[in-house]
């Protein structure tokens, strides 16, 4: 089974990477999910929450029911619910609402004990212990580190009980339990999660503890933002993670892992792999303490840490130790991303781009063409009129018009237009990133159906197709019937999909349009 | 309503005429009606497939507009204007004291070419291939009658 555990902001959008990926059809059978951040209720966590109950719809509605070969929202997900407690996407913080680092440590309390009181004061600042950590760590790993690592005594606890329970169990099968911590290691929480919450998951295998296999997604600065010139006042300013700290921060980690591998004692050294990922440009997002206005826009770094993941999971020995990756400096003018430049050991890369490029046209295509259609009253009054409606659901007494098919075909509107291709649009809004076609990409609500075959990099500027909508809907009609879903609004999408394949045969893979 | 004679019957419509002329007669415009009807319904055909091919599909409403290659149907009134004239131009020359007029027979030979053409051209749109697949049913008029009456 594999874990996914998310620490931070930029944690918590690798995980909704992920579940972009999951949706996909490019996750793995199954998902456990983690989401460590003190600040619970930044923008970043409310979109990904919102993103999770989202896919489960999607799992509930699709999966299992798409036919052979297609897997859209086949990852189940464990939220290591509780019976009795709130379902959903759990958040782990290591303090309280309110709570500062001195009541976190019980400093106060140093007094009566034989520890000096001033003992604290090598290792934080006055203003750190003092620090609100409400909104997180801002910044700060060492005091995230030391909250982080009482996890130990949160065992007991849930979600720890359950998922310490749920990893002893995976390690009783011969597959083993996969464990893939993400965050970055420039900011607060993210970099004060890792080391700790490796070792502490290294303590919890009782038998096998080789089964257990961990990895760290860490992500280097990739965006940037000035505290003092979005007019903060001075004493939060201060306090708040500060850009131009974040070379000198992931150094500081860099040294940190590099120092903890070279002079790793038997099983001291958590990490089965470590992936590193980065961009050399940082991109420079408005700058928010915390709370509902940390909404960072997703970054493609993020998609190469979800990548990473879901290849640990398929294949957790194929990286040993640490290997790194980012932007692809030899492009013209910028460092760029292409497809090859993806990092994944799966040999099938194209496999990937296939995928992507599947349930991005099959998403295109429901918004702006299909989804309308078996909407119209006219398909009930006349269904022989699309041959496919009629072939595969009129007349075997399907129809796409009952309470539950609307019901699905809503959600796909909802999923692609809230959440999928503005999650493609924010990682194109990035100039550097050459995977699709922002030009097609309309800003991320609809999709340039006129550019359907034109949906990869580069932009051929001036192009215009009115007639490739057309040219899938002909090839909806080409696929054969055995390939199908189990009725209803599933047969729909796994219809979507294989003309999406055949399209893609047709008007991408043999005009050449590789990369 | 004597007069309207069909042109096909192996008597000639007058006993005056001679048996041999009306042989020859009925011979030759049935060659122009096999002619016109073969003519006229490759032309439709050929139309019909042409403009069914030009015709795409762009906005969701496209699939129920009118499906105007059927139009060329309507070209089938071609080969049955053409028989009956002809046979209307010959009758009149091969028989040109004949007592009865040669309206009957035109007017037969002209409705049963335009049939003919109508009923070919339409069955060859039901052929594999003839009607792209994105509009398969939509020249299917009769099934739809009776799917009609079934529900």
């Amino acid at each position: 089974m594999n874990t996914l555990i998310c620490a931070g902001g930029s944690g918590v959008r690798v995980l909704e990477a992920v579940l972009q990926l999951c949706a996909a059809g490019l996750g793995p059978a199954s998902l456990r999910l983690l989401v460590i951040d003190p600040d619970s209720a930044n923008g970043n966590g409310a979109r990904v929450t919102t993103l999770v109950e989202s896919y489960l719809e999607g799992h509930r509605r699709f999966a299992g029911r798409l036919g052979d070969g297609l897997h859209f929202f086949r990852t189940e997900l464990d939220l290591l619910d509780v019976g009795g407690r709130a379902a959903g996407l759990k958040t782990w913080s290591p303090v309280e609402k309110g709570q500062k680092l001195r009541e976190v440590l019980n400093v106060d309390l140093l007094d009566s004990t034989s520890t000096p009181p001033d003992l604290i004061r090598l290792f934080f600042t006055t203003e750190e212990l003092k620090m609100d950590l409400t909104q997180g760590f801002r910044g700060h790993p060492s005091v995230g580190a030391a909250a982080m690592s009482l996890v130990t005594l949160k065992t007991g606890d849930q979600p720890w009980r359950q998922l310490i329970e749920k990893v002893r169990g995976d390690l009783a099968r011969d597959e083993g339990a996969r464990v893939f911590l993400a965050g970055s290691v420039f900011g607060g929480t993210g970099a004060a999660t890792f080391y700790p919450i490796a070792r502490f998951l290294r303590s919890v295998p009782e038998v096998n503890p080789d089964r257990l296999k961990i990895a760290a997604g860490a992500l280097s600065p990739y965006f940037r933002f000035e505290a003092a010139a979005a007019g903060v006042d001075s004493a939060v300013s201060r306090q708040a993670a500060k850009a131009e700290r974040f070379p000198l921060a992931t150094r500081s980690a860099v040294d940190f892992y590099e120092h903890l591998r070279v002079n790793a004692v038997e099983g001291s050294w958590p990490f089965n792999a470590f992936y590193w990922m980065g961009d050399d440009a940082p991109l420079s997002v408005p700058y928010a303490p915390g709370g509902p206005d940390q909404k960072n826009p997703s970054h493609f770094v993020e998609l190469l840490t979800a990548l990473a993941a879901l290849d640990f999971f398929e294949t957790p020995g194929a990286v040993q130790g640490s290997v790194y990756s980012g932007s692809n400096g030899t492009g013209e003018d910028e460092a760029s991303l292409e497809w090859r430049d993806l990092p994944l050991v799966r040999p099938d890369r194209e496999g990937v781009r296939v995928g992507l490029l599947r349930f991005f046209l099959a998403g295109a295509v429901h918004l702006g063409f299909t989804g309308p259609l078996v909407r119209l009253p006219d398909i009930e009054r006349s269904p022989y009129r699309v041959p496919w409606y009629w072939e595969r659901f009129a007349s075997k007494g399907d129809r796409l018009s009952t309470e539950e098919s609307q019901a699905s075909l809503d959600f796909l509107d909802r999923f692609f237009r809230d959440h999928h291709f503005p999650w493609w649009s924010d990682l194109h809004g990035h100039n550097a990133v050459r995977l699709f076609n922002r030009a097609a990409l309309n800003g991320g609500k609809d999709i340039r159906l006129d550019r359907l075959a034109n949906l990869l990099w580069p932009d051929r500027a001036g192009e215009s197709d009115p007639d490739a909508i057309d040219a899938f809907y002909t090839e909806m009609m080409n696929v054969p019937r055995k390939q199908g879903g189990a009725g209803g609004a599933a047969a729909y999408l796994a219809l979507l999909a294989h003309a999406a394949d055949r399209f893609i045969d047709n008007r991408y893979t043999k005009t050449g349009s590789k990369e | 309503m004597k007069e309207l004679q069909a042109f096909w019957v192996s008597r000639p419509p007058d006993p005056t005429m001679s048996f041999d002329l009306w042989r020859g007669f009925r011979t030759e415009v049935f060659g122009w009606l096999v002619g016109s009807v073969l003519v006229g319904a490759a032309l439709i055909i050929g139309l019909y497939m042409w403009q069914s091919r030009k015709l795409t599909v762009r906005s969701p409403r496209d699939p129920f507009a009118r499906f105007v290659p059927m139009r060329w149907l309507w070209l089938s009134a071609l080969p049955g204007i053409v028989a009956g004239v002809i046979y209307a131009i010959r009758y009149a020359t091969v028989f040109p004291s004949a007592a009865i007029g040669s309206m009957g027979g035109a007017l037969s030979a002209g409705v049963i070419s335009a049939l003919t053409t109508f009923a070919i051209s339409q069955i060859a749109m039901w052929l594999p291939g003839v009607t792209p697949r994105k509009f398969l049913y939509h020249p299917r008029w009769p099934w739809r009658l009776f799917a009609r009456r079934r529900t």
